[in-house]
């Protein structure tokens, strides 16, 4: 009989421990799908970098930046680097994918929330979810790597990170799932 | 002897919902506020040609100010709390909050 309680507290604390793991990384995710949104709102083709202009480095701005003229004009290149790297679909793509991410984290915000009150569908719900941000990853990772070398650089080694994280979660969701459809 | 708090229930079940859902917006704001600073000041300097600058910049001030109140608000609202009852330990709580979002603000503008 109590080893029966004990297997139920272990249970939960193992479920209490994987909410507070969502809701962390949901936060870092969160955080990370908006500023790519702002990313793409501000960085779009027809800008000033795009129509070849050269950067604009005053002395004052560089001394109150603590920047040397080299990092300046580089900075103007990281804009270039994006706009050249980026095939004409992918703006509207990320924008896309952006604001999915972000709907689709806050929902797992919200379960994990459920999960820590210990809602029974909420573990169902939990798999839907992370399920969800996998599929998010897999897409932002497939176009990435339709996107030039520099491009990719900065992107795939980040989206890879994050399907390593939505994949651990989404095995230990679906194993808890099992332990409380054998419990029950 | 009625208690009005049960110590056996987490924080969360005590605190409104309302209350939980705005310290998790904060959490999330800040997360962002620390990202989109990183990524911003890698952007063009400004200047009349090169204006990618002034959309971040002016979400980054607003958000920092509207989490700025809202930090106020809810310590005072924590303050208030504490007059009220069980005065050591919400102190202690107001105090540790107040002083870890002090230290997020001070952290932001040594990065930023």
């Amino acid at each position: 009989m109590q080893s029966i309680f004990m297997k139920n507290e272990i249970a939960k604390a193992n479920v209490s421990w994987l909410a507070v793991m969502i809701m962390l990384f949901g936060l870092l995710l969160l955080a990370g799908h908006s500023n790519e949104l702002l990313k793409q709102t501000v960085i779009g083709p027809g800008s000033s970098v795009d129509l070849g202009m050269t950067a604009d480095c005053r002395a004052d701005e560089l001394e109150e930046e603590q920047l040397s003229l080299e990092e300046c004009q580089l900075m103007v290149s990281n804009v270039r680097i994006i706009l050249s790297s980026s095939p004409q679909w992918y703006r509207s793509y990320q924008l896309t994918l952006s604001s999915l991410g972000v709907a689709a984290t806050l929902f797992s915000l919200v379960i994990a929330f459920g999960l820590i009150n210990r809602q029974s569908p909420a573990l169902r719900l939990a798999i839907l979810s992370t399920a969800l941000l996998l599929i998010i990853d897999v897409a932002g990772f497939v176009a990435a790597v339709n996107t030039g070398p520099l491009l990719r650089a900065q992107y795939l080694w980040s989206l890879l990170l994050w399907i390593c994280i939505h994949l651990c979660m989404l095995v230990a969701v679906i194993r808890f799932g099992q332990q409380g459809d054998m419990d029950s | 002897m009625s208690e009005t708090r049960n110590p056996a229930k987490p924080e969360s079940e005590n605190l409104p919902r309302l209350v939980v859902l705005l310290h998790w917006l904060l959490a999330a704001s800040v997360f962002f506020l620390f990202i989109s600073s990183w990524w911003m000041l890698s952007l063009p300097l400004p200047s009349e040609e090169f204006t990618y600058r002034e959309l971040p910049f002016q979400l980054h001030k607003n958000i920092g100010i509207t989490l700025f109140v809202a930090v106020i608000t809810m310590t005072a609202m924590r303050q208030i709390a504490a007059a009220r009852g069980e005065l050591v330990s919400r102190l202690v709580a107001a105090f540790g909050s107040g002083g870890s979002y002090i230290a997020v603000y001070a952290a932001d503008g040594l990065l930023s």
